[in-house]
């Protein structure tokens, strides 16, 4: 069956059982995988996935949804069914039930146009990526690595994957569309050893393309980021300013970007509940929200229940001036939403999720914040130990990099632990650098170098 | 095309090794969160893989297309990938049908919203008019049927049923957060009663509220004594994962090269043992389709055995453990604990806490990260109390256990009488695969660790 046919039955069958308005979310996809480790022992893969998920926001409020990877007649008929069953038997749960209003769908302002489009470039079939262009790939990786094996013992593994997938978004009010997208991801994990101490690391890169990976350069930056992991360990105790890598800031803002989202903000999950308009960062702190960034790894056209992706200034010169909002919690304030309710599968209810989220580039270089800092630390690599704890205002991870001394990188050290309070290190970037590093965590966040200046270290 | 004749097929073309792992799953998850609504999902997932051994590597290919062209399909791309002009004998045309092929013994079951959990869930934690900024409970029920055959001989299905409930709390006190999350939880055939739900919202409030008195203690080295039952994520995590045999075949484990030697104090014997009645899983079969038993990793203190699976275990130990497993049919399997437990000693757990002068009593951990090849590891204490003169004393806020492997298990001097298996599976992450686990052990104490509190 099409996928038109596929979703025309859902749609019917909800409209006959007054299921309105529902949303209808099908996702189909297929990858090739490559991985090799230890010389010789090979990987390959291959995956295809189909399935198709449901969902509601009914009068009370409450979410409702099924999902099913079976798509015959008969499971779809099924599925409208289950979720008929679960939109008349919610259960009481708790007190204080909201009241609200039937959620409407989207207007035209906001929605988007019916149809198929193409996201990234490149649209070959998943084999079409030979393994020829593997090998040369993965040999490319190995010669740069050998290179570093005089310094220190060093292992790898590599895998390679090309995935192809087309999301397809309906409701009941007539909108249907779909995007195709291909996407290559790497995964290099070395592990390094040196006068008896070992560690492991690991790079993740994707791309739109696969010419945009450098085998050379990523496997040199992951080699250098493991020998720093196999410095001695610390002796840091005290408060000092931190200058996180692109990598590392990238890290934090990904921590940070559950607290942007409106379900999150006003059921006081989120850092800044209760501080929309209030200056939670320092005034060198931009952050933007960009599901619709030319090229950006996490663009897509439209969400889960069609909204027109788009930026969204979230914090401007420290100042927290928006949220993201799906359909429901920006119909219950009478805005627009921002496009941002989205989901990897089907298999996942859709959540209000940053993409793209983006700390804005300043001017400061990194070796003018480097120069400007008597004693402090270079945070390159980071082993998330607790990570942020955004209900507590907490942050304790990891790391390890380069100690700064008289304005200087000096000798690496690893095994510091980072301490902060979230809010009060926001409060405390001083400078963010000019070079966005676009990174392959959830959400796919971009962020230059950052400053921050009065950490716990130990 | 019998599954059976396409597994020789490729046996005849050249595989020393293959398998097919039919999955159906059906989850429900429904959570609420404290005067806003609430989510409500449940579905099912189904689909197929087949792995290949050969000389040259390992190839493993999966669909969730279940209807006879989905899975010719599948076979057509396995037999290409190998030999561009090959062909599936016996097949000459794509078939039509659109009904889905059914491996299963058993229909699917209808799964009820846990709709008294939940309420009761809430009504511990709102009892007695207690204010809180948050509040979260969130139900998973996932029943999971699966079938394997494998080139060998072996035709196994098995339904596995688990249920998972997570409350959460947060509260303000004296300008302070604190938060607290207890998870519980059932698998198989054990029962999982409301009233668990209402103890548990009970006691994550008062937890987030014994967190505003809780003290911080200076870093440095001390005697930890680690509660029974949920103590033991830190063997799982440090003790568990490097035993596991993919981390000793690519020497990135702290235990390679040391089987029949002495690793820990001769206290220690830790098991795996998927048969455990009340553990957090119960599986008599392996996702390879071996059968499982209780196997003994560490004892009193030796190195006897790496957990494996079929790929790793001809490298390491010679016969798989009965320890390969995997989330769905969409991964390949890796080896992986089931019941990780430490058995218990003779100690009576009092007379643990009355013997130590001053250290710390580590009730409940947190996240925590390894580094399998290093073997060092930090955890989190999200539930802890200073020990004072052999009393448990003060609670404690925001402690860090950091250490390495080999000091931990040689540093326990103590191994109490008094095991106990937390309460429901629990998760464990491994190359982006998630599956459930269970843990359990008695009160035990390490002579020395670092302790930090930032």
């Amino acid at each position: 069956m099409d996928k038109a046919k596929i979703i025309d039955i859902c749609i019917q069958r909800c409209k006959r059982d007054k299921l309105h308005p529902a949303w209808i979310y099908l996702k189909e996809g297929e990858s090739v995988s490559w991985k090799v480790e230890k010389g010789s022992d090979r990987f390959f893969s291959i995956e295809e996935e189909k399935g198709i998920s449901l969902r509601m926001v009914p009068v009370n409020g409450d979410t409702v949804g099924t999902y099913t990877s079976d798509l015959s007649h008969n499971a779809l008929a099924s599925m409208v069914e289950k979720l008929k069953k679960m939109e008349q038997e919610k259960p009481p749960g708790r007190q204080n039930r909201s009241s609200e209003r039937t959620v409407p769908h989207s207007d035209e302002n906001i929605r988007a146009t019916s149809g198929s489009r193409s996201l990234a470039i490149f649209h070959q079939d998943a084999e079409l990526i030979g393994l020829e262009a593997v090998e040369h790939f993965f040999n490319a990786m190995r010669q740069t690595l050998n290179k570093y094996k005089k310094y220190y013992d060093l292992q790898h593994s590599f895998s390679l994957q090309k995935g192809v997938h087309e999301v397809s978004v309906a409701d009941t009010a007539g909108f249907f569309a779909s995007y195709r997208s291909t996407f290559y991801y790497l995964v290099l994990t070395l592990v390094g050893a040196r006068s008896g101490r070992r560690v492991s690391h690991w790079t993740i890169r994707a791309s739109h393309d696969f010419e945009s990976l450098d085998p050379r350069e990523i496997a040199a930056s992951a080699a250098y980021e493991t020998s720093v992991s196999l410095a001695s360990k610390s002796a840091l105790s005290g408060t000092y300013p931190v200058i996180y890598a692109p990598r590392a800031a990238a890290e934090f803002l990904c921590l940070m970007g559950p607290s942007f989202a409106a379900d999150s903000f006003f059921k006081r999950r989120s850092i800044f509940s209760g501080r929309l308009g209030a200056q939670i960062a320092s005034r060198a702190v931009n952050i933007t929200d960009q599901g619709d960034l030319r090229g950006g790894l996490g663009t897509i056209p439209f969400d889960a229940e069609g909204t027109k992706s788009k930026t969204v200034q979230l914090v401007r010169n420290g100042r927290l001036e928006n949220l993201l909002y799906d359909l429901y919690q920006a119909h219950r304030l009478g805005i627009a939403p921002t496009g941002n309710l989205h989901c990897s599968t089907y298999r996942e209810m859709p959540r209000i999720t940053p993409l793209n989220l983006t700390l804005i580039p300043g001017q400061q270089s990194l070796d003018s914040m480097v120069r400007g800092i008597e004693e402090g630390f270079y945070l390159l690599n980071t082993v998330n130990a607790e990570g942020m704890d955004l209900l507590e205002d907490r942050y304790r991870i990891v790391g390890s990099g380069l100690m700064i001394r008289h304005g200087k990188k000096a000798e690496p050290v690893s095994g510091v632990l980072l301490n902060g309070q979230i809010s009060q290190m926001l409060q405390n970037i001083i400078a963010v650098g000019p070079y966005l590093y676009s990174s392959a965590l959830p959400g796919f966040p971009l962020a230059p170098a950052m400053l921050i200046d009065g950490i716990t270290l130990s | 095309m019998l599954v059976k004749d396409f597994l020789a097929q490729q046996q005849k073309a050249g595989a020393h090794f293959c398998d097919f792992f039919a999955e159906r799953a059906q989850s429900l998850t429904a959570e609420i969160t404290e005067s806003h609504p609430g989510i409500y999902r449940q579905g099912n997932y189904h689909g197929i893989g087949i792995r290949i051994f050969k000389s040259d590597g390992e190839g493993y290919y999966h669909t969730s297309d279940l209807t006879p062209a989905g899975v010719y399909r599948l076979a057509k791309r396995i037999v290409r990938n190998d030999d561009p002009k090959g062909t599936l004998s016996g097949v000459e045309h794509t078939p039509v049908s659109e009904e889905t092929l059914d491996f299963w013994d058993e229909g699917l079951t209808e799964i009820p919203i846990p709709e008294q959990i939940l309420g009761k869930a809430a009504q511990g934690a709102f009892d007695a008019g207690r204010v809180l900024r948050y509040f979260h409970c969130r139900v998973w029920i996932f029943i999971q049927d699966v079938k394997i055959i494998t080139s060998e001989g072996f035709d196994v299905s098995e339904r596995r049923k688990y249920l998972h409930c997570q409350v959460e709390a947060s509260l303000e006190k004296k300008g302070d957060r604190c938060s607290a999350r207890l998870n519980r939880g059932a698998c198989g055939s054990q029962s999982f009663n409301p009233e668990t739900a209402e103890e548990m919202g009970r006691k994550v409030v008062d937890l987030a509220e014994e967190k505003s008195d809780a003290i911080s203690l200076p870093g440095g080295e001390l005697p930890v004594i680690l509660g029974p039952g949920s103590g033991a994520l830190l063997f799982h995590e440090a003790c568990g994962h490097p035993l596991e045999a993919d981390y000793i075949q690519k020497r990135r484990s702290v235990f390679a090269d040391l089987l029949g030697t002495r690793v820990a104090s001769q206290l220690v014997t830790i098991v795996d043992d998927p048969l455990q009645a009340d553990g957090g899983v119960y599986l008599r079969y392996d996702d390879e389709g071996v059968n499982t038993r209780k196997r003994i990793l560490i004892e009193k203190g030796y190195l006897r055995k790496f957990l494996s699976d079929r790929k790793n275990a001809r490298m390491v130990s010679g016969a798989a453990s009965g320890n390969g497993r995997r989330q769905s049919y969409r991964e390949p399997p890796l080896p992986r604990m089931s019941n990780l437990l430490l058995m218990p000693g003779q100690t009576p757990p009092e007379e643990i806490i009355k013997e130590t002068e001053h250290g710390i009593y580590a009730q409940e951990l947190g996240g925590g990260k390894i580094d399998p090849p290093g073997g060092r590891f930090i955890f989190k204490i999200t539930r802890g109390y200073e020990v004072r003169d052999g009393k448990i004393g003060r609670p404690l806020m925001g402690m860090l256990l950091r250490g390495s492997v080999r000091n931990f298990l040689r540093n326990i001097d103590r191994v109490g009488n008094d095991f106990r298996l937390a309460p429901g599976p629990s998760f464990c992450d491994k190359e982006g695969q998630r599956i459930p686990v269970g843990l359990g052990q008695p009160t035990i104490r390490v002579s020395s660790m670092t302790v930090g509190n930032r």
